[in-house]
């Protein structure tokens, strides 16, 4: 139980919401939430839920596979048209094995069944929350490198594409018909804006920005 | 038997005498040694009119020594009493019935044997209204109880007064036992056809099951958790454990329905609320009613109805039905699943149950059959539930009909004896 709780020390901001139309299944799962130290919002509605702002922290969704109205399949695949990245912990009464079959290939992160155990709870949602972090931070820095990407100039830009592609710089030259000296400013240039300190982090954000090699 | 063989030798020796008096004018007149053949005309026509008159009386004898047999032929049993309950009459179908001869019950109190103690209200009915009608359970004289229909009837003297009971009696015990054994029958069945109906969904049930147990795991887990913070937080393992008494009680509540529901028990006739006996129908149904997408609309009955009845036969033709109708919306893609229930009072003493899906409604040529035993459309089905749904909704003085709705969908409606509550 400890350890589960130790693992939990992420973000002390995570939020675990819980989305299930059971008044009593909701009410014990934002009990065992709050017991374990996490902050809950619990919504009976996928609907109450996309009402209500969601602060911008690591969180991750705790789902009733079957809900009145919207059913928790149909709002997963609602969440992943909004390119959501919250992860989801599908939770089942009588879940059966295409339902479940269905939620993983969706992207679930996990599906447990009711009656749930809270070691098994606990864990797929510190997990969950982890993942969370981790997409978030992927997100944060490649937004920074798009940003940095985005202040080169078009010369800039295509050199730095055909250098991390592996192109000598006379091959760039001649590929873009400039002289060598001048393709050498421009990877200067990218490197420096880039805040590259070396030729292979340059390599490496131009993968992470998915550059074309051409 | 000795009172018919008495009763037809007394009319046959009346018309004898009747026809020997005849006789004996005729020779009176023949022979008279003063008349001699001297007759004026008023002799003639006296003469000829007791010979007519001793013609029809003895053939009235003769019908009415007939009526008297034919009448002691029959299988009832007649007697008639005096207002003090001396017997006066005593038939050969009251012998056969009762086990007393004529001979031993005329002029004997024996009525107060053979009758249960309820003859002092027949009497006070009969005194009243000089009528009664109905069954009752009389005592034969090896002690066996019998159930009888009987009719009394008041005969009144000149004056007016009361002086004479008439009962008529006719045996029923074996028509009542058939009876009985047709209805235990029929409850077997309907509990066999409730348990095969459970069990198509099974899979809901456990689920309403499952969800306050799921509770109270959780509950009970989140309780260890705040009890061993430092300080523990007793205030929140209060709240959950008021929330694990609820959801027992929800747990229990579901089982007793379904054990209730499972039960192979007589049925009961209590007065029963009609609404709530939808709502506790439905209740069971409501995950397989969400988990196939199926909107329900329930419309209650605006005033308050009251129906008498098996609580449990009742519930399980609603179940049925509304099973019946979500079982025929399965392939419905293009369209919304909607399913309607909704109960009406009709005056001035019936209650009304329809149940509506948007199905693909009945064929025309199986609406007639729907309701005959082992007739099925579903590949699995037995062609039991909607014959014992009848079976239930006749019992209870009711009537159970399948038709189309104009617009789509089938409607199955059941109409019981009601009254309104205000």
């Amino acid at each position: 139980m400890n350890s589960v709780d130790e693992r939990i020390s992420l973000c002390p901001l995570s939020i675990v919401y819980v989305v299930d139309d059971d008044d009593s299944v909701r009410y014990a799962l934002d009990g065992l939430f709050r017991s374990a130290g996490l902050q809950v919002r619990a919504f009976s509605t996928p609907d109450e839920m996309l009402d209500r702002e969601l602060p911008d922290v690591p969180s991750c969704l705790v789902l009733d596979v079957c809900l009145d109205g919207l059913s928790g399949l149909d709002f997963q695949a609602q969440l992943t048209s909004m390119q959501s990245s919250l992860p989801i912990i599908f939770i089942s009464g009588h879940g059966n094995i295409a339902m479940s079959v269905q939620a993983m290939k969706a992207g679930a992160l996990d599906f447990l069944s009711k009656p749930l155990r809270d070691i098994d709870l606990l864990e797929a949602v510190n997990s969950a929350l982890r993942v969370n972090q981790a997409t978030r931070e992927k997100a944060k820095t490649h937004t920074c490198l798009k940003i940095r990407f985005d202040s080169l100039t078009h010369r800039e830009q295509q050199v730095m594409a055909l250098a991390a592609s592996g192109m000598m710089n006379k091959n760039i030259a001649a590929h873009l018909k400039l002289s060598e000296i001048t393709v050498k400013i421009y990877r200067r240039g990218a490197m420096t804006k880039m805040d590259a300190d070396t030729f292979a982090d340059l390599v490496k954000m131009a993968n992470d920005l998915r550059l074309p090699n051409t | 038997m000795g009172t018919r063989m008495m009763n037809v030798a007394e009319n046959v020796s009346f018309a004898s005498f009747a026809f020997a008096t005849i006789l004996m004018t005729v020779g009176i007149f023949i022979f008279s040694p003063v008349t001699h053949f001297q007759f004026s005309v008023a002799e003639l026509v006296a003469f000829f009119m007791i010979i007519i008159l001793a013609w029809k009386n003895r053939a009235i004898c003769i019908e009415l020594a007939q009526w008297r047999q034919q009448l002691a032929q029959t299988h009832d049993a007649i007697i008639v009493r005096t207002m003090d309950g001396v017997i006066t009459h005593w038939n050969e179908g009251a012998s056969a019935l009762y086990g007393w001869s004529v001979d031993e019950a005329v002029g004997t109190h024996l009525s107060g044997q053979i009758c249960d103690p309820s003859i002092e209200h027949i009497r006070d009915q009969l005194l009243q209204y000089g009528f009664w009608e109905g069954e009752q359970l009389d005592t034969r004289r090896d002690g066996t109880h019998i159930t009888v229909s009987s009719r009394w009837a008041l005969k009144c003297n000149t004056k007016g007064e009361p002086s004479v009971i008439i009962s008529t009696s006719k045996d029923i015990t074996h028509h009542k036992q058939i009876i009985s054994a047709l209805l235990e029958t029929q409850s077997q069945l309907a509990h066999l056809t409730r348990v095969t109906m459970l069990g198509e969904f099974a899979a809901s049930i456990a689920h309403e099951v499952n969800q306050p147990l799921t509770a109270i795991t959780t509950n009970a887990e989140a309780c260890v958790r705040w009890l061993d913070r430092h300080p523990p937080n007793v205030k929140e393992v209060q709240d959950a454990i008021a929330h694990i008494i609820n959801d027992s009680v929800r747990a229990h509540d579901v089982i007793k329905h379904i054990r209730a529901l499972s039960r192979k028990s007589a049925p009961e006739c209590a007065a029963l609320n009609l609404n709530s006996l939808l709502e506790d129908a439905l209740s069971l149904l409501r995950r397989e009613l969400l988990v196939k997408k199926i909107v329900l609309t329930l419309r209650p009955s605006e005033c308050g109805v009251v129906i008498k009845g098996d609580r449990i036969q009742l519930q399980q033709v609603i179940i049925n039905l509304v099973i019946n109708a979500i079982q025929a919306m399965e392939g419905v893609n293009d369209r919304p699943k909607e399913l309607l229930v909704r109960a009406r009072y009709l005056e001035p003493s019936q209650a009304s149950v329809e149940v509506r899906d948007s199905g693909p409604g009945i064929a025309e040529e199986h609406l007639s059959l729907l309701f005959d035993s082992f007739f099925t459309t579903k590949a699995d089905g037995m062609g039991m539930g909607l014959s014992v749904c009848r079976s239930i909704i006749e019992s209870h003085g009711g009537r159970i009909a399948a038709s189309n709705h104009s617009e789509q969908g089938a409607v199955i409606m059941f109409s019981v004896p009601a009254q309104a509550r205000t």
